[in-house]
């Protein structure tokens, strides 16, 4: 059985993801137009079943596809609170005395902590020397 | 028996249909070739046991290493 499905009413990601949820119970291929607007969704029942099954299968696909659609729609719209609450989150995880500690005036290019300075410029010549006594 | 399997490009990345040859390449010979809009796999030498549901499940598998590969 082919449903023809609007991409701009189901995005791909709710279609892939209300697939997803059937591959247990059906055979599922999935195919565009050539301008990619519509998607085709092969739907195939595992083993033989009847064509009333099938159509209940299909009833019960096209439910969870509107479910991942909607839940699809939600995540795109909350994705920047979600980002901020996490965010924000993890800043307060931080020690007081780090975040007090914490200068924002510093200049990244003086490089108190010599984070760019490559290894061997800082053990290279140490490690050298000591084999060298040794 | 020679079965060919047209994954669109837009859905099916190759990346998820090399997976799944590489899951299914000890029941068949595969080949796959790539299109503009397609990545085509032509199978052949289909294990015998397996040969009624065998492109159906590695079209399945395929969905599912697309969904993973998200």
């Amino acid at each position: 059985m082919d449903i023809k499905l609007n991409s701009k009413i189901y995005p791909l990601e709710a279609i892939l993801n209300a697939a997803y949820s059937f591959i247990d119970r059906a055979y599922i291929f999935l195919d565009s137009g050539s301008k990619g607007a519509q998607i085709k969704v092969s739907l195939k029942g595992r083993g033989k079943i009847s064509k009333k099954q099938l159509e209940g299968l299909k009833g019960e696909f096209m439910n969870e596809l509107l479910n991942c659609a909607l839940r699809y729609a939600i995540s795109r719209e909350n994705k920047k609170i979600r980002e901020y609450i996490v965010g924000r989150a993890l800043y307060s995880f931080l020690p007081a005395e780090d975040l007090a500690s914490f200068d924002n005036k510093t200049n990244y290019r003086e490089d108190p902590l010599g984070i760019a300075k490559p290894w061997e410029k800082k053990f290279g010549k140490k490690s050298n020397a000591k084999k060298r006594k040794v | 028996m020679r079965k060919n399997v047209r994954f669109n490009c837009g859905i099916y990345n190759k990346k998820a249909v090399q997976k799944s040859v590489l899951a299914f390449a000890h029941l068949a010979k595969f080949i796959v070739k790539d299109s503009k809009d397609y990545i085509e796999v032509k199978i052949s030498n289909i294990d015998n046991e397996v040969e009624d549901v065998f492109i159906d499940e590695f079209k399945n598998y395929a969905l599912g290493a697309v969904k993973k590969c998200l």
